[in-house]
């Protein structure tokens, strides 16, 4: 009999959070064949989303171009100063209220991604394509997941999430079409099924078959779809739609895993249940994440921190008060200090990702060299829910491409669609615009 | 049950302006402050035309002065949105810029400071129009141009902008040319393509007012003496002075009047015409049924009560913007808001 | 140097201020020319017509509401001048809606202003309320239409146990459902994701195949839940919990281990093994010195239990050890002196003897003896699954699958089993869609048949699928008939998956489920623990399905004279001669608690993790007692100082002083008063008489004079508003019930139930049935085959 020592969070995490570098991910040479055997690394594309704001006072620096001191929040990415760009000024008028009064919070968060100003709605919610799944539709099909949606938080249970905002604005950051917005997994071992399969016992020859089978049942039941959509109005057919479009795509990665049905092992055990610990539940999430880029298995990621007006406490700092109610601190120094200190909270965290995905090289560069990872808020000053000078930090060079170690300072109501539109290009998805864009971000590349 | 909609406040104006080149420049965003004080309009935004930091400069020493009046709670929130200005090029510093942004006091302190440090503190000009049209209701905003069209037309260019325009905006009065022939204009000349794609392309009615019109209204020198010595130092009267002791031609507080009272008749309207203007930005209106321009027309009669009316609100004093308004100080019923569309606006 | 950030509310037209009530207030509909004309007369003209409103409302408006709300001013951005003649009545309802609840309130004017004489404000709302009610009588009747829609996680995980007696847990694999209106059943909101839909194939894979019972099982596997490990909660010395999951259904061995030993002649004691909070398993355990020699005394014992796959809470109990009563703490754990359990560990899975429920439900005849019966398998699933009967074709195509599978070699069961997960990954399973009766005439106003009556009615009070009943008398037509339907509500409430009202409705309109996600600071809040958490919910759960089964009046939500408790929650709540775990209904004598509001569970969910907030708690009245939400507050809200609550300033001090700001008293007045009631409730709901250094003062004014003391005072105010509670239930329940927001046609429905319910003394299980058979809930308009939803400000973002 095999004797598996029952799960223990924190021994399992050591295990594989300090073996997240090198060695482990060696161990998946086949998976990364595809990627390796390519002289054109991928870009990778990910967008980290911090809520409530952040301190402003403790984000910018007091100077532009080269990084030089960092202002307290940043501190934990010392290291990295060569390796990140913050960029200011970057504003996001969709996610102000314009004629639609109260809900800055369910607003923002909405917009962030889409550049829309989301429909006031509880219901028939509506905001905009997000420019994530733009790109992800149109490189998707080299990967086997088009993009994963990640969060720490699950969606909120029960009441009124802002001012009259659907929790649908505030639980998700992407959106597959103006009405459809893409839940995003915070459980660990969601995640982990859903990457690695659920089934690494299968032998190829049961995967094959399952595969035939999963993909008989599809072509059964799009039919029975297809048959009803004609006898539907608008509304109901949307939902019709939405559920072919979204057998469609699974066909899709049906077909990809049959070319290539290289087993990835994870090089870590499935895990069990979510960690209490938010850095634990960071670390694991962020663990798959990297093995995910590692392997090719998707190039856009989209990762919701937190939701906005979250009232997480973070005892594992000794703040037992909610995130929001502090953030609205009125200036009071005990409250924007604990504000500061989730902000650099956070900030250590991805810290903590950047280090791993630094770690790993491909082949001259490293796996940050080759990606564009955001880490950003859709508020500057919660207090007041500013939409201008959203705190905005890009990681990586995409590709060998941007001149990092700076500060950008940009003109003031600078879209932050224009930045997206930038990203678009290097992710090979070029736009002419999007949401409200002026035109693309200059100053970034190297030259 | 959710429902929609709020209740409609005064007509938003934005003022784009080759500020700072000319006195009247100064006293048309005077006059505006006076008129969102007394709560007829509300200037939303405010870009400048002429690439020139100090202008940006001068404009928010101005605005920082109209925000003075207002403290507190209210002043976090009433600060206004960052100055337009226009992206390329630069144009000289006037005498006006220097005039105010030189001036000291004994001990050599400079009297005003502009917030302004760097180009990073304004914002693109048609980006700011833009945004701040978005914030409007429908039909509830108007824009008052006073200087090159370059602003207006790269607003043109945006994506959206045009059915945006069209949306939110009732008129754009413009300064510049005669009726109904002017001879070269510096507000077209300064960006021919500009006025051209403007007048051209603007999917809303425009009213022009002219050169004339401007010297037949002029701006009296004595007030900076009379008017403004509420104040020790008055960012208006210390730049206008420099303008010298004759009195100044100001089509642009004519724009901005109507702006303000389009239905007051301080002014006739000229039948609806095409303006066109010429490559040495001499221009020409030609009347036509379907012509989407008109031109604002000087009524001797009303000249006295025009000029009155430029006085009180270019030399009125800042006034306290607040959150909301105790009840009792607003016992009496209001007075009757007497913006009414211009019967051009009927046509669109 | 760092830049000042800076806000634009005035060019923004003063947004959040109070907007969210305002924007109720259509005004934008007139045109700014009106304006001026309104404004005049209405400053210059007092009343010239003779009609009631030019003589009873106008007046007062032009007095008391204009001065601070005209074009200029618009305080809160709220314009009343338009709203000066008889047809805005018509024309404005929903603003008008507003000005009346604002007025009747007493709200409006605010605190500071001249006030009306009370006479002229009663006629006032007497005239309004009067038009109002004439002219609800008079809108048109429809029953609006819900688009089709998609189970949700609670759903979909009923619906499997009742078709195949599967426990599938969705909310363990399915993304979160987003919620609108408060509830995640609302049809627009539900969409499918290629993350979702994925789920759906490989649940519809895992289920079928344990229904059927072909999954191999792996060989076993042992997990050890011990304290060293860390992972293994300590309830306290003679209870331990663990998580685990169940990969597999199948039979478990179980382990528990136990060190020490007590006196020579103790008794044994009952090991109970709980699996979910249920106790699965009972065993006599040995507490006196083995014979055997141990250098550290120590025993275990092992049995074998069934278990379905899933996320468990295991917890190894020893059942009433009176032993431990006379033990002093520090004994506790001293191997000499006591014995206590301290290890789980689980060895499995091992083949199940008994057969499963779910081949019986499956197998209805033995598909050995060929086709025919196959046939008969299939189609009988089908029509569970798509809760309608299926068409021949429906059966043929899903018999394509169980010829695929052979045509792999694979047994005739594994084909039914292929059949199945085909069904479960179709439309016609995840989504209730509703037909047009005519398509030719899609927007016609129609009954619904009965199968979808059925699964309305299943769905609503079961979260489930209809029954063999309830699609019997589909079949038969009967359904819709009144003594029928009536006699299946009746029944549907007795069954046992009605609890599903109080879970899902109850708990999302009352926000219990936050208690999940809740984390009150331990450290302020010693007793708080997952313990006391299910306590608190299975209070209120338990006092909700009292109320729904016994048909109580639904004045009882606020004041009832008892409740249901067990040891630990009665030793919260400070209440005597309550022993055992298991809850019951206890008559209460004093007035500490009775009604939802002094419910430990809705204390807490209203609270601060760090303290009480007697704002949340008067929001929470305002929203889901009386349904008069209150508008958003601005930006910049002056936020408590909580360091300092409870010591250096009182709690109350510091919320009067920030309601002496305009901008704020307008709502506080009331959303506060009603919170400080609550006061004596800590923020877990425990009663205390101070704050800090502080004595608790919970009495009140409300705008419009009312006055209490205590909190069973202010109940006694809601009493005086039962019809503005039962509305607000009702709308809440309607939106639920429904799966849609409500519209303004949806109002003849909701007066005429409060009427019915008024009859009968707002009894809640009547409230049930009048939604049953409510218009919208028995009928739809269809939707013609063409779009129109416009969102006039798109063409600016986009």
């Amino acid at each position: 009999m095999i004797t598996r020592k029952a799960l223990n969070r924190r021994t399992f995490l050591r295990g594989t959070g300090a073996a997240v570098a090198l060695p482990f991910l060696d161990s998946m040479v086949p998976a990364m064949a595809n990627a390796a055997t390519k002289t054109e690394r991928p870009v990778r594309m990910a967008f980290l989303y911090v809520p409530n704001g952040i301190d402003m006072r403790n984000w910018n620096p007091d100077y532009e171009g080269k990084l030089t001191h960092l202002p307290r929040i940043l501190k934990p990415l010392e290291n990295f100063k060569e390796h990140f760009n913050l960029v200011s000024n970057l504003t996001h008028n969709a996610g102000r209220a314009l004629l639609d009064g109260a809900g800055d919070h369910g607003r923002c968060c909405a917009a962030y991604l889409t550049g829309v100003q989301p429909k006031k709605t509880m219901v028939d919610i509506k905001a905009g394509i997000s420019f994530d799944q733009i790109v992800a539709n149109k490189i998707g099909s080299q990967t086997r997941f088009k993009s994963l949606e990640l969060a720490m938080e699950d969606a909120r249970q029960a009441g009124d999430c802002d001012s009259g905002y659907s929790c649908a604005y505030t639980n998700n950051l992407a959106w597959r079409s103006e009405t459809q917005p893409l839940p995003p997994i915070m459980n660990p071992r969601i995640l982990f099924e859903r990457l690695f399969g659920e089934d690494a016992t299968l032998s190829p020859e049961a995967r094959k078959r399952r595969n035939q089978y999963r993909l008989s049942v599809l072509d059964l039941v799009s039919a029975d779809a297809k048959k009803l959509t004609g006898e539907l109005g608008p509304s109901d057919k949307r939902k019709l739609d939405e559920y072919l479009s979204s057998i469609r795509d699974i066909e899709l990665q049906i077909e990809k895993a049959e070319k290539d049905n290289s087993q990835i092992d994870p090089g870590l055990d499935k895990p069990y249940g979510i960690p209490a610990d938010f850095a634990d539940h960071f670390r694991l999430m962020t663990d798959m994440m990297t093995v995910a880029f590692r392997a090719d298995l998707t190039r856009v990621m989209t990762f919701l921190m937190t939701r906005e007006g979250t009232s997480r406490a973070y005892r594992e700092i000794g703040i037992p008060d909610g995130h929001h109610p502090l953030t609205h601190h009125r200036n009071q120094e005990d409250l924007m200090e604990k504000v500061a200190q989730i902000n650099t909270y956070h900030v250590q965290q991805f810290a903590a990702w950047l280090e791993k995905l630094q770690s790993i090289q491909e082949g001259d560069s490293t796996l940050l060299d080759n990606s564009m990872i955001v880490y950003g808020a859709g508020l500057s000053d919660g207090n007041r829910h500013l939409h201008e000078d959203l705190p905005t930090l890009i990681a990586g060079k995409g590709g060998n491409r941007f001149k990092t170690g700076r500060r950008i300072v940009y003109r003031r109501e600078t879209p932050m669609c224009n930045m997206f539109l930038t990203m678009m290009d290097r992710m090979g998805a070029p736009a002419d615009d999007f949401g409200d864009s002026t035109g693309r971000l200059e100053g970034l590349d190297l030259t | 049950m959710q429902f929609s909609s709020a209740g409609k406040p005064p007509l938003g104006i934005v003022y784009d302006s080759d500020f700072g080149m000319s006195a009247e420049s100064v006293l048309a965003l005077a006059l505006l402050r006076g008129f969102a004080g007394k709560n007829i309009s509300r200037l939303v935004g405010i870009s400048i035309s002429s690439p020139n930091l100090k202008a940006a400069q001068l404009c928010d020493v101005v605005e920082k002065y109209y925000a003075s009046a207002t403290t507190g709670m209210a002043a976090m929130f009433f600060q206004g949105p960052p100055l337009g200005l226009a992206e390329k090029g630069k144009t000289a510093d006037s005498p006006l810029m220097k005039a105010v942004l030189d001036l000291k006091d004994p001990d050599g302190k400079h009297i005003y400071e502009s917030r302004i440090a760097d180009i990073n503190d304004t914002a693109v000009g048609q980006v700011v129009i833009r945004n701040m049209l978005m914030a409007q209701h429908a039909g509830n905003a108007a824009i008052v141009s006073a200087g090159p069209a370059t602003n207006l037309a790269k607003l043109l260019m945006l994506r959206g902008a045009a059915d945006l325009i069209q949306d939110k905006v009732k008129f754009l009065v413009l300064t510049g040319g005669d009726y109904p022939k002017g001879k070269s204009e510096t507000n077209f000349t300064a960006d021919i393509d500009a006025i051209r794609k403007v007048l051209a392309d603007w999917p809303t009615p425009i009213i022009i007012a002219g050169r004339e019109l401007g010297k037949a209204l002029p701006y009296p020198a004595e007030s900076f003496e009379k008017d403004f010595s509420y104040a020790p130092h008055h960012p208006v009267a210390d730049a206008c002075r420099v303008a010298g002791s004759s009195d100044i031609p100001a089509a642009a507080l004519a724009a901005a009047l109507y702006a303000n009272q389009a239905d007051a008749g301080y002014f006739k309207l000229s039948d609806t015409g095409t303006l066109s203007i010429s490559e040495d930005g001499a221009s020409t209106f030609q009347p036509s049924g379907d012509g989407k321009h008109r031109f604002l027309l000087f009524d001797p009669e009303k000249k006295q009560q025009i000029i009155e009316k430029y006085r009180e609100m270019v030399s009125a004093k800042p006034v306290p913007r607040m959150l909301r308004r105790p009840p009792q100080q607003n016992a009496d019923p209001p007075k009757p808001d007497p913006a009414k569309p211009p019967t051009a606006e009927k046509k669109s | 140097m760092q830049r000042k950030r800076k806000d634009w509310l005035d060019h923004v037209e003063r947004p959040s201020l109070h907007q969210k009530i305002w924007t109720f207030i259509v005004v934008s509909a007139l045109s700014g020319a009106a304006f001026a004309n309104d404004s005049k007369s209405a400053a210059v003209k007092g009343g010239s017509s003779s009609s009631g409103f030019d003589s009873v409302v106008k007046p007062l408006m032009t007095r008391s509401c204009v001065p601070c709300h005209n074009a200029s001013v618009a305080s809160g951005s709220v314009n009343l001048v338009p709203f000066n003649k008889e047809t805005t009545l018509a024309e404005h309802r929903e603003a008008w809606d507003r000005i009346l609840l604002k007025i009747r309130s007493g709200e409006m004017p605010p605190p500071g202003s001249p006030r009306p004489p009370q006479d002229k404000v009663d006629a006032v709302v007497e005239y309004l309320t009067g038009e109002f009610e004439k002219a609800d009588r008079n809108i048109k009747p429809d029953p609006g239409r819900v688009t089709a829609r998609r189970m949700n996680r609670n759903e979909y995980s009923n619906t499997i146990r009742d078709i195949l007696g599967i426990d599938f847990r969705a909310n363990e694999d399915f993304p979160t459902d987003d919620s609108g209106e408060g509830f995640d059943n609302i049809a627009d909101v539900l969409s499918i994701s290629p993350l979702l839909m994925e789920k759906y194939v490989a649940a519809a894979e895992k289920i079928a195949a344990r229904a059927v019972g072909s999954i191999a099982l792996p060989k076993p596997v042992k997990a050890v839940y011990e304290p060293n490990a860390n992972n293994l909660q300590r309830i306290n010395v003679g209870t331990i919990e663990a998580d685990h999951r169940v990969d597999f259904d199948g039979d478990y061995d179980i382990l528990v281990g136990m060190p020490g030993e007590r006196g020579k002649d103790a008794k044994p004691v009952q090991l109970g093994f709980f699996v979910d909070g249920k106790l699965v398993h009972q065993v006599q355990v040995e507490t006196k010195p083995s014979d055997l020699v141990y250098f550290s005394p120590f025993s275990d014992v092992t049995f074998r239990v069934p278990l379905p796959e899933g996320e468990h809470k295991l917890r190894v109990e020893f059942l009433n050890d009176d032993f431990i009563q006379t033990l002093d703490e520090n004994e506790y754990y001293k191997s000499k002196v006591n014995k206590y359990p301290s290890t789980i560990s689980i060895t499995g899975p091992f083949p199940s003897k008994l057969e499963k429920a779910s081949r019986k439900k499956i197998f209805i005849c033995d598909p050995g003896t060929g086709n025919a019966c196959v046939e008969k398998i299939v189609a009988n699933l089908a029509r569970r699954a798509y809760r309608r009967p299926v068409t021949p074709d429906e059966t043929a195509s899903l018999m394509k699958l169980v010829a695929l599978a052979k045509s792999n070699g694979e047994d005739v069961e594994q084909g039914i089993q292929l059949a199945l997960q085909g069904m479960l990954v179709s439309p016609n399973f995840l989504f209730r869609i509703e037909r047009n009766a005519d398509p030719k005439n899609p927007e016609k106003i129609h009954r619904i048949n009965d199968f979808e009556l059925a699964s309305r009615l299943s769905y609503f009070i079961w979260s489930s699928t209809p029954d063999e009943e309830l699609l019997k008398l589909a079949e038969t037509g009967k359904l819709h008939e009144d003594q029928v339907l009536t006699a299946q509500v009746k029944r549907m409430l007795a069954d046992s998956r009605s609890v599903a009202l109080a879970d899902n409705f109850a708990g999302q309109w009352l926000e219990i489920r936050n208690l999940d996600s809740i984390k009150p600071d331990p450290d302020k809040f010693l007793s708080w623990g997952p313990e006391l958490r299910n306590a608190m919910k299975t209070e209120t759960k338990m006092f909700i399905m009292h109320m729904l089964r016994e048909n109580r009046p639904m004045s009882e939500f606020l004041n009832a004279r008892y409740t249901f408790l067990n040891d630990r929650l009665a030793g919260f709540y400070g209440i005597d001669g309550v022993t055992g775990s298991e809850f019951r209904k206890v008559d209460l004598a004093s007035d500490q608690r009775g009604g939802i509001l002094t419910h430990a569970s809705v204390l807490t969910v209203s609270s601060y993790p760090t303290r009480t907030s007697p704002t949340i708690r008067g929001q929470y009245i305002l929203n889901n007692i009386l349904g008069t939400p209150p508008p958003p507050p601005p930006p910049d809200v002056p936020a408590l100082d909580a360091s300092k609550v409870g010591s250096e300033v009182s709690l109350r001090k510091q919320l009067e002083e920030h309601r002496n700001n305009p901008v704020c008293a307008s709502c506080h007045a009331r959303m506060d008063v009603l919170g400080f009631a609550l006061e004596s409730y800590n923020g877990i709901g425990k009663w205390r008489t101070v704050d800090g250094k502080f004595p608790i003062d919970s009495s009140g004014v409300l705008p419009g004079g009312k006055k209490f003391e205590t909190a069973n005072e202010m109940k006694a105010v809601l009493l005086d508003q039962l019809p503005d509670f039962s509305r607000c239930v009702t709308e809440k329940m309607m939106v639920y019930a429904l799966g849609r927001g409500l519209q303004l046609y949806d109002r003849p429905t909701i007066n005429s139930i409060q009427v019915k319910l008024k009859e009968n003394n707002y009894q809640f299980q009547d409230l049930v049935f009048e939604i049953v058979r409510s218009l919208p809930f028995h009928s739809r308009r269809g939707e013609l085959l063409s779009s129109t939803n416009g969102n006039s400000k798109e063409i600016a973002h986009r």
